[in-house]
């Protein structure tokens, strides 16, 4: 929370750190030191420090500050969707090293988000990390012959709260739903609502 | 005998004998009858009392009544259950040997009230899930720090019945502006399928 909250005051100064710490990677070294970094902040395993001290010339505290600034650095960046442009103008890289930058947080853009909506939600709710529908025709039923109604079937699938979120063993939930037509509308009116409430 | 009313069935040795009975009615209470039973069928609650003063003129004893309500109950159901119409309905009463006025007389009150009881089976008809109430809010921050990023979460709570073990449950969701833009458009894209 502390790390994600202060990534919003991100300054001129955290932002000379960063680039100069990662001056030494080249494109490749960086890719991976990036996607390892947001694993981290998606609680799997983060970067080896053994490697990336050898890649980057780091002591061990540089390599902790890059670790942190990187990570404050992605939160920023998909908590504001940034797009190209102004993460560009939050960070001096080289073309090579932007590039692998960007790859990062374009491919993995969905991931994060869902792991910062955990930090916010404070354990009170699940998550809504994907869904899908389908429509029912229904014919009959025992009470009534030719029943004939379409029902729509939505299926969403949520992520529990939990510290570590979006690892392989995130405790999972679906959460199934019959609508009516009646229903649907009920729903994209509850939606639009809170849509243009802000 | 095969009858429409009955899916193209049958109709059960029980009802059959309970014609009889029904003819010792007069027309105009066996359409007072048939408009209590329907509406028994509709959800509202049967009028016994009632049911036992129309039928005192005739004589009905205790059985006799229950009988009668039962075979009614059997009849119009089933035909509301099959979509029959009331011509064909009043028809293949006569063929089970009701007097005319009598069938055409259960399948006036039928015609009268096929839409509502129809209406009333659907509610009857098994559901896997279905939604009780929906609300969706935009989740409140927790601190001012967070404020800037919180407008881009909602909260989203349904009331979800489920129709197989029973009871209903409330799920508390939180999704982002983002995907709370793709559900709407999914959900609109579902609307326009539905009303094909």
């Amino acid at each position: 929370m502390t790390t994600l909250t202060s990534g919003l005051s991100w300054n001129s100064s955290k932002k000379d750190t960063l680039s100069l710490l990662l001056s030494p990677l080249n494109a490749d070294d960086l890719k991976e030191f990036v996607h390892r970094c947001a694993d981290k902040l998606c609680g799997r395993k983060g970067p080896s420090e053994e490697k990336f001290c050898s890649l980057g010339r780091w002591n061990r505290s540089q390599f902790l500050e890059a670790n942190s600034l990187i990570k404050e650095f992605l939160a920023e960046c998909v908590v504001n969707d940034y797009d190209k442009q102004k993460v560009e103008e939050r960070l001096s890289l080289e073309d090579s090293q932007f590039q692998a930058l960007m790859n990062c947080l374009v491919t993995r853009k969905d991931e994060l988000q869902i792991s910062i909506l955990n930090h916010f939600n404070n354990g009170q709710s699940q998550v809504l990390r994907d869904f899908d529908w389908k429509l029912k025709w229904v014919m009959g039923s025992s009470s009534l012959a030719s029943h004939q109604e379409t029902l729509l079937e939505l299926d969403m699938s949520t992520v529990k709260h939990t510290k570590v979120p979006m690892n392989s063993e995130s405790p999972m939930a679906r959460i199934s739903v019959e609508l009516t037509r009646e229903d649907v509308l009920t729903l994209i009116s509850a939606l639009e609502k809170a849509r243009d409430s802000v | 005998m095969k009858f429409r009313f009955c899916g193209d069935g049958d109709c059960p040795d029980w009802v059959l004998t309970e014609i009889p009975t029904l003819t010792l009615l007069t027309s105009i209470k066996m359409r007072l009858l048939c408009g209590l039973v329907a509406k028994a069928l509709a959800g509202q609650d049967m009028d016994v009392e009632r049911a036992k003063s129309l039928t005192a003129d005739a004589k009905f004893g205790e059985a006799d009544v229950q009988g009668a309500v039962a075979a009614l109950r059997w009849l119009l159901g089933s035909a509301s259950r099959h979509s029959v119409d009331a011509d064909s309905f009043s028809s293949e009463l006569q063929q089970l040997g009701l007097p005319r006025e009598h069938a055409q007389a259960a399948a006036k009150v039928f015609g009268e009230h096929v839409a509502a009881i129809t209406a009333h089976l659907k509610t009857l008809s098994l559901r896997v899930s279905s939604l009780e109430d929906v609300s969706c809010s935009p989740l409140a921050p927790h601190d001012a720090e967070t404020d800037g990023i919180l407008d881009r979460l909602f909260s989203l709570n349904l009331t979800v019945r489920d129709g197989v073990a029973g009871g209903s449950r409330t799920l508390d969701l939180v999704l982002s502006r983002l995907q709370l833009n793709d559900l709407l458009s999914e959900l609109h894209r579902a609307k326009s399928m539905m009303d094909c």
